[in-house]
């Protein structure tokens, strides 16, 4: 199969995902997100790159129970896949391995 | 607790697909009542701005009819495969849709083109031409020349005048360059600031052109003919009247749709030029009394014509001074000026006017064809319709809707549009030349020309689409899948209406256009075959283009009378009939000097009267004694009806021109009416004076030649004028033919509705053939039991033809009146005309008739022939 790509904005969203394991739904990423960012984030996004992460095979959902809150409407749970885990760690080693490349002397 | 906004909510549930409506409404939802317990009117705000964000194709709720694509690319299929299948339907439907395109579509590039004259000048807007206004006696003037001092005051002396220039037409002449030798006539002697109002492209060199002396800008073409790939810019050319000049840049070819047209430009040293003219020339060209060039301005930016055109007569009081009266002037905008030249005098090149009378002809004629078109296929697609009954139905009992059949059908009807479009590209490309033969207008197949036409030709194709297709598509999508399904009958009881309705219209209009041609034709031949009462046979016209001939004259007849190949030579101010017009003057009897008739003039040699054969009724010609005919002259009837009739001959009358003139001269004789201009004018008073007089000089020689050596004839006059004439170039015509030059929109009339009716006899009779085929093929069993029962071989052809003669009687009954009506609105233009009788009438309708009626003997002869027992075994 072909390797299936991420974008830079999917990447950040599937970091938050894996970090807030088991509790990664739209809010509680675009919370998250903000706050390492420190910029405005519109939910929107974050909903268009969840989609596109699951049906990459990156992240699996399910959904939680109806309570009061929210309306009334359940939320959408995300878990990241082995798959998901790979592609973060390629990535990961990728940059690692270039960054290593830069030499000393550039910046003393 | 605050509740979110109700309306966004509202259309996020809309919108939104189900599966993803608790994930984006939860998520919405929470941060409303996160944000909410700091700021409830941001938090609503932001709410409904979330929810705009989240109106994404993505989260859009798809059709329940999701499978639109591949539903699409079945129609297609399908489509593709009914086209195949009754291929023979096909081609009449294509046929005649691709006829019918390719004629719209020039139709749409012809709009185009003429609609798009000089816009792409950048301040075509602020370009104006000035008008003068030559006030005669009868009426306004108005003429494209004004004197080349004007542009330069206007210049200096206006403040809203951006610039001003003068441009005049250069002089037929020989222009001679490294080893070659071109006669060149469509030159233009222009002012520097030339390249500051107008913007023609640049292939070499700049916008200072024009600003060295002696400089000559080529287009590209002319280029190319004189020095082939070689780099022309700094090169010499010599024009043998105006001297030697430096090329300094090269212009791409003018665009057909300029109304400045011209082949090169020259800088205004004319110093070569005045050398061989006559001395007052030289003298009246560069003053302000001499009308010789044309202006254009360019206003500023505020653009105000009128403040201008106020501005103009102190100006030119300024110049001119106040004892003679002052032309008035006045501007027409440059975009203007190709539908709004009309009735203006002069031009500077040759270029064909706007005609907004010819462009109306063609788009209605157009658009009728088309339609013609559209016509035939909704009555072939809707008499087919019972073969597609079935499967209508089981689409429907499969779970189609209404509105799918409808698009299928639209789909299948596209389809067939979109392949009459391509194949009515390949039609225009072969139809083109002959249409600008035609038309005069020259449509060129470019990029520059095709580009903006393309938006048009796909409206074209959706509006044809829709057309054709809308009312087959509806009707097919009405069936009842049970009913259909069930039994194969259906009730065509409304279609049977519309198709002999359609088929009338069809009818009507091939009647009236084919009537139209023979109208037409019927008063062109009536008025290019017309006597005009004076001899033109064997006449040849020889324009008189320099002093040297007007000025040897009498020599050059003298030496002409000397062949063998010439019977009579004789010398005219300005030759009679065609479309070129006299000096208008005003005669009144000596002894009532008060009462002024207007009456156009024309001199002649003593000879005239006698080479043109006009038919002296009482008095004389001309006696050939100089000092008695320059005081002599002949009146035709009308002219003498204003002088007491035949008793005219031995009154003295005085001869006013608009300088005033003054001049005396005894009538010597009436001669029979004959036509001096085109027969769309009445017979005008006609006054004819000598050859030398005060109001015009010689302008043509009239030879009659020996109709037994043309060649040898042409000849003589050639080696004998171009002795006398510098340029060596003799402009001549036969008589017959400038006479026909008066009648080129009647000509054009006759090619137009002759291609009209060849068009829309073969759209017409193609949807014929496409019904009464599909009637054998319907009908066949029907036929065959008929047979049985003792029906004979004309019977069945009458079935199948009545209702065809029923429709050709329904509309002639409509068409003529129409036809009659138009016809004699037309005619009344002339003031010489045909009577309306009722044999082109006839003759239209026997021939349609007759065309109908071989076709269903062609197409139906076979069935109403054919064994019964063959027929009714065929499934």
């Amino acid at each position: 199969m072909k390797e299936q790509s991420i974008g830079e904005f999917e990447e950040l969203v599937l970091l938050n995902v894996a970090a807030l394991h088991d509790e990664a739904y739209g809010v509680s990423i675009l919370e998250n997100l903000e706050n390492k960012l420190s910029k405005k984030v519109n939910i929107s996004a974050i909903h268009v790159a969840l989609k596109r992460l699951e049906t990459k095979g990156f992240v699996t959902s399910r959904f939680g129970g109806i309570t009061g809150d929210r309306g009334g409407r359940r939320k959408k749970f995300y878990v990241i896949t082995a798959a998901g885990k790979k592609v973060l760690d390629d990535v990961y080693s990728l940059r690692t391995s270039l960054y290593q490349q830069i030499p000393n002397i550039s910046f003393n | 607790m605050n509740n979110p906004p109700k309306i966004p909510l509202r259309f996020l549930r809309w919108f939104c697909r189900e599966d993803f409506i608790d994930e984006i409404e939860g998520d919405l939802i929470e941060l409303f009542e996160m944000r909410a317990q700091s700021n409830l009117k941001k938090a609503r705000y932001r709410f409904a701005w979330d929810i705009l964000r989240s109106f994404r194709w993505i989260n859009i709720k798809k059709s329940k009819y999701s499978n639109s694509t591949a539903m699409f690319s079945n129609y297609f299929k399908i489509g593709y495969r009914n086209l195949v299948k009754d291929f023979r339907f096909s081609v009449i439907n294509i046929t005649g849709l691709a006829i019918g395109l390719s004629v719209f579509i020039t139709m749409i590039m012809m709009v185009n083109h003429e609609y798009s004259f000089d816009k792409f000048h950048s301040k075509a807007d602020r370009i104006y031409q000035v008008i003068q206004d030559f006030q005669l006696h009868d009426g306004p003037d108005p003429e494209i020349h004004t004197s080349t001092q004007l542009a330069k005051a206007l210049r200096e002396d206006l403040p809203n005048v951006e610039s001003a220039v003068t441009i005049t037409g250069a002089a037929s002449t020989w222009a001679t360059t490294d080893d070659k030798r071109f006669f060149e006539e469509e030159g233009i002697v222009a002012w520097p600031e030339f390249f500051q109002i107008f913007d023609f492209e640049f292939a070499k060199g700049n916008k200072n052109a024009l600003k060295p002396a002696r400089s000559i800008v080529l287009t590209e073409a002319l280029a190319t003919k004189y020095y082939g790939f070689e780099n022309p810019i700094g090169k010499t050319v010599n024009l043998e009247y105006y001297g030697d000049f430096t090329v300094t840049a090269v212009l791409k070819d003018i665009p057909s749709n300029s109304y400045i047209q011209f082949e090169y430009l020259i800088t205004p040293d004319l110093d070569i030029y005045f050398e061989n003219t006559a001395p007052w020339f030289s003298r009246w060209f560069p003053s302000w009394r001499g009308n010789a060039a044309t202006t254009y301005v360019l206003l500023d930016e505020n653009n105000n014509q009128a403040q201008f055109e106020s501005q103009i007569e102190p100006l030119l009081e300024k110049y001119l001074g106040t004892d003679d009266p002052i032309n008035s002037h006045y501007l027409i905008g440059l975009l203007d000026l190709h539908f709004g030249s009309n009735g203006i005098d002069g031009r500077v090149n040759k270029y064909v006017k706007g005609d907004l009378q010819k462009i109306k002809l063609f788009t209605i004629i157009a658009i009728v064809i088309l339609a013609m078109a559209c016509f035939n296929y909704i009555n072939i697609t809707t008499a087919r319709s019972i073969r597609r009954t079935k499967e209508v139905g089981i689409r429907k009992s499969i779970g189609a809707i209404k509105s799918q059949i409808t698009w299928q059908f639209l789909t299948e009807s596209f389809l067939l549009v979109f392949v009459s479009v391509l194949l009515s590209v390949i039609l225009i490309f072969f139809v083109l030349p002959y249409f600008n033969l035609v038309t005069g207008i020259d449509l060129r197949l470019n990029t520059e020309t095709i580009l903006p036409v393309v938006p048009y030709v796909i409206a074209t194709i959706l509006l044809v689409t829709v057309l054709a297709g809308f009312y087959p598509a509806l009707y097919l999508s009405k069936f009842s899948a049970i009913k259909v399904l069930k039994n194969s009958t259906i009730n065509s009881k409304g279609n049977n209406w519309l198709r002999n309705g359609l088929v009338t219209i069809q009818y009507a209009s091939v009647i009236i256009i084919l009537a139209a041609l023979f109208i037409v034709n019927q008063q062109y031949n009536y008025m290019s075959s017309k006597s005009l009462g004076f001899k033109t046979d064997q006449l040849m016209i020889v324009e008189i283009n320099s002093g040297g001939v007007r000025n040897n004259y009498n020599t050059i007849k003298n030496e002409l009378e000397k062949s063998s190949h010439i019977k009579n030579v004789t010398g005219l101010t300005r030759m009679i009939g065609g479309s070129r017009s006299p000096v208008t003057i005003s005669v009144a009897d000596f002894e009532l000097p008060d009462e002024t008739t207007t009456m156009k003039f024309y001199g002649m040699d003593s000879n005239g009267p006698e080479v043109l054969s006009f038919e002296i009724l009482a008095g004389s010609g001309f006696t050939g004694t100089k000092g008695l005919d320059s005081t002599s002259v002949l009146i035709n009837e009308t002219a003498a009806s204003k002088f007491g009739g035949l008793n005219a001959v031995g009154k003295w009358v005085v001869l006013n021109s608009d300088d005033n003139e003054n001049f005396k001269a005894q009538i010597k004789g009436v001669a029979k009416d004959f036509h001096l201009e085109s027969m769309h004018e009445p017979i005008k008073p006609t006054i004819i004076g000598y050859y030398k007089n005060p109001f015009m000089s010689l302008d043509d020689i009239v030879i009659e030649i020996d109709g037994n050596n043309v060649q040898g004839a042409i000849a003589v006059v050639e080696k004998i004028h171009n002795r006398y004439d510098k340029n060596g170039v003799m402009d001549w015509r036969f008589m017959d033919e400038m006479i026909q030059e008066a009648y080129e929109d009647e000509a054009m009339f006759q090619k137009v509705f002759t291609g009209a009716s060849m068009v829309s006899l073969i759209i017409a009779f193609l949807g014929v053939i496409g019904l009464i085929s599909y009637n054998v093929i319907a009908r066949t069993k029907e036929f065959g039991i008929r047979k049985i029962l003792g029906a004979k071989f004309q019977q069945i052809l009458m079935l199948q033809g009545k209702s065809f003669v029923w429709n050709l009687a329904i509309s002639s009954l409509i068409a003529i009146p129409i036809a009659v009506f138009l016809a004699s609105n037309w005619l009344s233009n002339y003031a010489f005309r045909i009577s309306l009788n009722a044999i082109p009438f006839l003759l239209v309708i026997v021939i349609v008739s007759l065309i109908t009626v071989l076709t269903v003997v062609f197409i139906g002869h076979k069935v109403a022939r054919s064994n019964p027992s063959e027929s009714l075994r065929y499934e």
